[in-house]
């Protein structure tokens, strides 16, 4: 779960995941956890080099039947080109260059007649070996110590089946880990990734995706391994080549959008980030809240309801997987980005509150998709401004049912069963290490008597989950059901009002770790400087480094994106701009304070650079930073479990919050049941439905919405600059009337 | 023909003022229009009812503020104002039935596409469940 689950957070998919050598292969064959079994490859130290064969072998065909798709399946498949396509204008990488890349494959195959129980015997140029067999005793302690590809371990038979010279054979791939070139000896995993540079292929290491300059392949080899079928090779017909092209480097599109955006209207506002961030205090200490001006809520009420709707599992997750793959030098560029996404997040909320609607009961419409609309007829843009509304309100809706919805209840789910399940799970590991052990001393009565403890549990903990799931999604669609359709606002109101409180906690303890490390940090601070203009710290380079810290953090703080504004416009003032600069204070808030948090943890534990949990144990996001805290502060992981199914409440709440008002501007205020059903449902869904794509497509939503809002917002950014201007001569010259 | 007791469903909107002009012309003394505002129930996820003080109460209050400037502009200040909540085609004939009321004076929005498919319009619903006779004004400005 760890690898594949937590790579989407925040929307993105398969950056980075290309190459995670033969333990992702196996682990989606062979259904172990991957945390489970300890792949250490020193039971071969001693094996010897191989020669890649001189020429291809003849080609297995595989024929193990493919498991029965399921309706869900079916479902998630057909979002699946969706995603793609979506992923693909979204992440369009501006400014990638293209590189030479091989991937190595090497194995050797080992067949037998099928249906009969004899010994496998290796498949070779002259066809099959006498000498060089596998006996099926052995299959068992072979798998593991992980020597096979994609064995089938499910009804733990190991081999595949296949067709071979007409007949049917079952057969096994064996891997090959080490070869011989020449004089050279390479240590390989299955996939292993080579890139070119400088007329050589260099080995694409596991962390940061860094090049190994001692691992390397020449030309020469090249040919030698592809002779031998050892490269994989793509394309079909004339088309085929081993030699395979990629892209690297450059930018996202949605995140050089975001990025324009934020910095444009920081110069564009004079640096009102920086100057207003005094008198944002100011505001929300309540100093000019007069409770008769026309809104709902005070300054700061409407700061916490924004925040309770960004503050989530980006800021626990995301961050980490920068942290993780961006190296310290990201943390530098995360900050930056929190630090002028402050002024996107102030222009868009300062129109909120401008072009917002209060109804006859005093209640307020505002956000996007009305300054959208109304802002832009005003310039004379009314047909832009039309559509432009509508794409938003229509992406918005379609967040709030998945990316604020279904995701969130999808990954705190699994967080907390993650979390009850501990201890069942650790017992797992220690009978996967005992059945290694037995295997490997092959004593079958020890292997049959431990593998039948281990199916049960297995087959316990899989049951519980799936009672888990269905309980979980009650419980929730229950809590979030009485609270938007029974309008028991008790709950909702609790919610929101711990958030601030459980953001508060998390900041502590993280503090906490950071000054139990206090001595390191002087060097931390030294490195995230210097890595951030490092060139050579990941593989994408400088400009590698800076979008993964501007992606993560701006996928964290939503600054650009328009959803907050929908927050803010109810504030009760009669000066847009004034809530504009209380807005300002939530990249600041979300960013500059509980991400770095986050990521101050994850450097100084070492936990970005830790290759055991990162690369042997495959951990990342949340899991990755789960384990963070809890080599520092044991019991905190429940806390943190608390936290991200808090946050991901809260979030639900907030984001429902969100849909509705675009429901009611889109259909009108008689849609709103239809609306509130429908997110219930959502809710029960997320948390029974392991639909991966559904996710991923609804979260890409949100990042969307970033490209009508933007837009609006250059094109309206002329009227909050005068606007400005204007209040802040009066503020200057002390006309605003203070309260407190 | 003059009317004895007349219901004028009130949005707010522009076209508000013809409504209620067309009604005060149709009686003979003012106290004989009722002005009825529909509200949705409340929603209990906006910040304004989760941390702020918006309720029934309070919306009931901004509603009779607006009443309050309506009778100062049509000089009318004996007009009966009402505030209820629920659905608004069904509320408004329920009102008019209640009071005995023998003219509805509605304004109608005209909506088109898809807004008109999904809403159809409060005017229809009250022709559809009134009691009594109603007169619908066809908006000028109609989307």
């Amino acid at each position: 779960m760890t690898l594949c689950a937590t790579l989407f957070f925040g929307g993105i998919c398969g950056l980075w995941s290309s190459v995670r050598g033969d333990e992702a292969t196996q682990e989606t064959q062979a259904p172990i956890p991957s945390e489970a079994v300890d792949s250490s490859q020193e039971d071969t130290p001693d094996a010897e080099g191989v020669n890649p064969p001189a020429a291809v072998l003849p080609k297995i065909e595989d024929a193990e039947p493919e498991p029965a798709k399921t309706f869900l399946k079916r479902i998630d498949s057909g979002f699946a080109t969706a995603v793609e396509y979506m992923y693909a204008v979204l992440f369009y990488r501006l400014g990638a260059k293209t590189e030479d890349y091989v991937v190595y494959t090497g194995h050797d195959v080992y067949l037998r007649t099928k249906g009969t129980d004899g010994p496998f015997h290796r498949l070779t140029s002259e066809g099959l070996s006498d000498t060089d067999v596998i006996l099926s005793s052995d299959l068992e302690a072979r798998f593991y110590k992980r020597e096979f590809i994609d064995a089938i371990s499910d009804s733990s038979r190991y081999f595949r089946q296949g067709r071979y010279d007409g007949k049917e054979v079952e057969y096994l791939k064996v891997r090959v880990p080490k070869i011989r070139l020449g004089e050279r000896e390479l240590e390989l995993n299955y996939n292993a990734k080579f890139v070119k540079q400088d007329g050589k292929y260099l080995l694409v290491g596991e962390m940061r995706e860094l090049l190994d300059p001692d691992v390397f392949l020449e030309s020469a080899d090249i040919d030698r391994l592809h002779t031998a079928g050892w490269l994989r090779v793509d394309g079909s017909g004339g088309k085929a080549t081993h030699l395979l092209k990629g892209e690297v480097g450059g930018a996202p599109i949605v995140v050089v959008w975001l990025s324009i955006g934020a910095v444009f209207f920081t110069f564009y506002m004079r640096g009102y980030n920086f100057r207003g961030f005094r008198h944002s205090i100011e505001v929300i200490r309540g100093r000019y809240d007069n409770p008769k001006e026309a809104g709902e809520v005070s300054h700061f009420q409407a700061l916490t309801a924004a925040l309770s709707a960004t503050v989530g599992l980006g800021n626990i997750a995301g961050v980490t997987i920068a942290m993780t793959i961006g190296g310290p030098g990201a943390f530098f560029w995360m900050i930056c980005c929190g630090f002028f996404g402050m002024t996107s997040k102030f222009t868009e909320c300062t129109l909120g509150q401008k072009y917002r609607k209060i109804k006859a009961d005093g209640t307020v419409l505002g956000g996007p998709m009305v300054y959208l609309k109304d802002g832009l007829a005003e310039i004379g843009l009314a047909p832009l401004g039309f559509v432009l509304s509508i794409l938003f309100t229509v992406m918005c809706i379609l967040a709030s049912f998945g990316g604020g919805n279904m995701f969130q209840i999808n990954e705190s789910g699994k967080a907390l069963l993650k979390q009850v399940q501990r201890p069942d799970a650790s017992v797992l590991v220690e009978l996967e290490n005992g059945i290694k052990q037995a295997a490997i001393d092959k004593d079958a009565d020890k292997v049959q008597e431990l593998r039948k403890q281990h199916s049960e549990l297995r087959g316990e903990m899989s049951a519980f989950a799936t009672r888990f799931n269905i309980g979980y999604g009650l419980v929730m669609a229950l809590l979030v059901g009485s609270v938007i359709i029974g309008g028991i606002k008790r709950i909702g109101a609790a919610a929101e009002k711990v958030v601030p409180t459980m953001c508060l906690m998390y900041i502590l303890a993280c503090l906490w770790i950071i000054l139990s490390h206090a001595g390191e940090l002087p060097e931390l601070i030294i490195l995230i400087f210097t890595e951030a203009f490092n060139g050579d710290a990941i593989r994408g380079g400088l400009i590698g480094v800076l979008v993964i810290g501007v992606q993560r953090a701006a996928f964290s703080n939503e600054a650009g994106v328009g959803s907050a504004s929908i927050a803010h416009s109810a504030a009760r003032t009669e000066e847009p701009i004034r809530e504009g600069t209380v807005a300002l204070l939530e990249p600041f808030i979300d960013t500059i304070v509980v991400c770095s948090m986050t990521a101050l943890v994850i450097l100084i534990t070492g936990a970005w650079n830790n290759p055991e949990w990162v690369v042997t144990r495959g951990l990342s996001g949340a899991a990755l930073t789960n384990q963070a805290f809890e080599s520092e502060i044991a019991w905190f992981t429940w806390v943190l479990c608390a936290a991200v199914i808090l946050f991901a409440f809260s979030t639900v709440i907030s984001w429902s919050y969100y849909g509705e008002r675009c429901c009611e501007m889109l259909f009108g205020p008689r849609s709103i049941m239809v609306y509130k059903v429908l997110c219930v449902t959502c809710v029960f869904v997320g948390a029974v439905v392991n639909a991966g794509s559904v996710l991923d497509f609804s979260d890409m939503m949100i990042l969307s919405m970033a490209f009508p809002n933007i837009l609006g917002l250059f094109l309206l950014s002329p009227k909050v600059r005068a606007d400005l201007a204007d209040y802040w001569k009066r503020y200057k010259a002390g006309q605003f009337k203070t309260y407190k | 023909m003059k009317k004895q007791n007349v219901v004028v469903p009130v949005d707010f909107s522009d076209s508000t003022d013809r409504a209620i002009e067309t009604a005060l012309d149709l009686v003979d003394s003012s106290s004989q229009v009722s002005l009825i505002h529909v509200l949705f129930a409340l929603d209990s996820i906006s910040p304004g009812t989760l941390l702020g003080n918006v309720s029934d109460e309070s919306r009931r209050e901004h509603v009779q503020q607006k009443f309050d400037e309506l009778k100062a502009r049509h000089s009318a200040a004996d007009m009966n104002t009402v505030v209820r909540i629920g659905n608004p085609g069904l509320e408004i004939s329920d009102f008019a039935s209640d009071i005995g009321a023998d003219l509805i004076v509605i304004p109608s929005h005209g909506y088109h596409g898809m807004k008109r498919l999904i809403l159809g319009s409060v005017a229809e619903r009250v022709i559809r469940h009134a009691d009594c006779d109603v007169l619908v004004l066809r908006r000028n400005d109609s989307e």
